[in-house]
């Protein structure tokens, strides 16, 4: 058995795409509070690894999180992000990850079973359907990408 | 004098020698910035949206530029006639603003990430392409089907791609898919390096139902003198490039239209 734990990465420095879309959003006329960015990895690893360990570990791999710039959020896939907002994660469906053997192999991170990685938005927005015609408006295209609402 | 709009977003960055190709071919124009009043753009004769970065690809290439007020503009010219070219970048904003193919209306493409055996992201190199539609279009009055030649490409999205069962079948009924990337005779080969970047049918141009924009991802602007092209005799340097035919099409289109 295994189970899947997200890394969320924001930048600490101001986030010029997250304003870009934030200000864009507004002009098509969305009513939107704030807009939050995070560069998102989601991380199958089998039962038997320790989710604390395996977070220590993960946070200190200096190709995902720079701790100059990044703040990273550690979750059990499936826990609240608690920000009082929708998350919409926006993922290539044809990106072939060369980073996961560079995880396994080279830094590692060997438990790692499969990954994938995507960007989160973390959208202030009255509803749920607002956040998906947001995500549909704008943050991603039908042809090439998926999204969730997380 | 016929006069050409060179669009500049913000992060574009091919719009000199863009202007200097469609001037070389007998046009006139300017750069038209991006927050200039759009209502200006109606006394142009057609359109150029160059290459570069425009909003630095954030969210997705092409993405933010493509909903600018300046493209309700375009969209409002483009339906009048006026011919507009969206080179690499440019050919991204067209796709995000559904300008092109425009068949059944909407975002009916992406410009997706390259897929590349080698190198991940952005690639450069010489390909060739060649003329695969007989389609009257603004862009390749006087070439014959079939034409072959050689051009560089500077992109890290540029794979033709739909999501949309039976678009390329239109496309290809349509006559709508102009230039695809082939090897040094013509042959369409489906793999890496004849195909650089894993689009769809070898495409590297696609057009309008009308044939007026045409959102193609090679640069034109630089294979326009003989100079720019590798191993070319450089005495001969000024001469016209190999795809000067692209901007002197658009003036031959705009005349016949005047």
């Amino acid at each position: 058995m295994s189970y899947e734990i997200e890394l969320a990465v924001e930048l600490l420095i101001p986030d010029n795409v997250a304003f870009t879309a934030f200000n864009t959003l507004k002009k098509m006329g969305f009513g939107i509070e704030e807009l939050k960015r995070a560069d998102y990895y989601k991380f199958v690893v089998s039962d038997d690894v320790d989710f604390d360990e395996f977070s220590q570990k993960l946070g200190k791999v200096d190709v995902l999180v720079n701790a100059n710039k990044h703040k990273a959020t550690i979750t059990r896939a499936g826990d609240s992000y608690g920000d009082g907002c929708f998350i919409v994660v926006v993922q290539d469906i044809d990106e072939p990850i060369g980073l996961l053997t560079t995880l396994k192999e080279r830094l590692g991170l060997s438990e790692i079973e499969e990954m994938e990685k995507g960007t989160m938005w973390k959208l202030f927005v009255k509803d749920r359907e607002t956040a998906k015609k947001i995500a549909e408006g704008l943050l991603y295209n039908r042809h090439y990408q998926k999204y969730e609402i997380i | 004098m016929i006069r050409i709009a060179v669009i500049l977003f913000p992060g574009i960055n091919c719009e000199d020698e863009t202007l200097d190709s469609v001037r070389s071919a007998g046009m006139d124009g300017r750069v038209v910035r991006w927050n200039e009043k759009p209502e200006l753009l109606k006394h142009f004769d057609g359109y150029v949206i160059p290459g570069g970065w425009s909003y630095e690809d954030r969210i997705r290439a092409g993405c933010i530029s493509a909903r600018d007020p300046i493209m309700i503009e375009i969209k409002k010219q483009a339906e009048k006639g006026k011919p507009v070219l969206g080179i690499c970048n440019g050919a991204q904003v067209l796709v995000e603003s559904g300008l092109v193919p425009d068949v059944k209306g909407g975002i009916e493409m992406a410009l997706a990430p390259n897929i590349n055996p080698f190198i991940s992201g952005y690639y450069v190199t010489w390909i060739y392409l060649k003329l695969s539609s007989l389609k009257k279009t603004a862009f390749t009055i006087g070439l014959d089907k079939d034409t072959v030649f050689r051009i560089p490409i500077a992109h890290g999205e540029g794979r033709f791609k739909t999501a949309d069962r039976g678009l390329l079948d239109e496309l290809k009924k349509n006559d709508q898919i102009i230039l695809r990337y082939c090897d040094e005779n013509g042959e369409i080969v489906y793999d890496f390096p004849v195909n650089p970047n894993g689009s769809m049918f070898n495409t590297a141009a696609v057009c309008n139902k009308n044939g007026n924009v045409m959102a193609m991802m090679p640069h034109p602007e630089r294979a326009n003198w003989l100079r720019q092209v590798p191993g070319s005799d450089l005495t001969k340097g000024e001469q016209k490039g190999p795809a000067r035919f692209i901007f002197e099409s658009m003036k031959k289109y705009i005349e016949g239209r005047k």
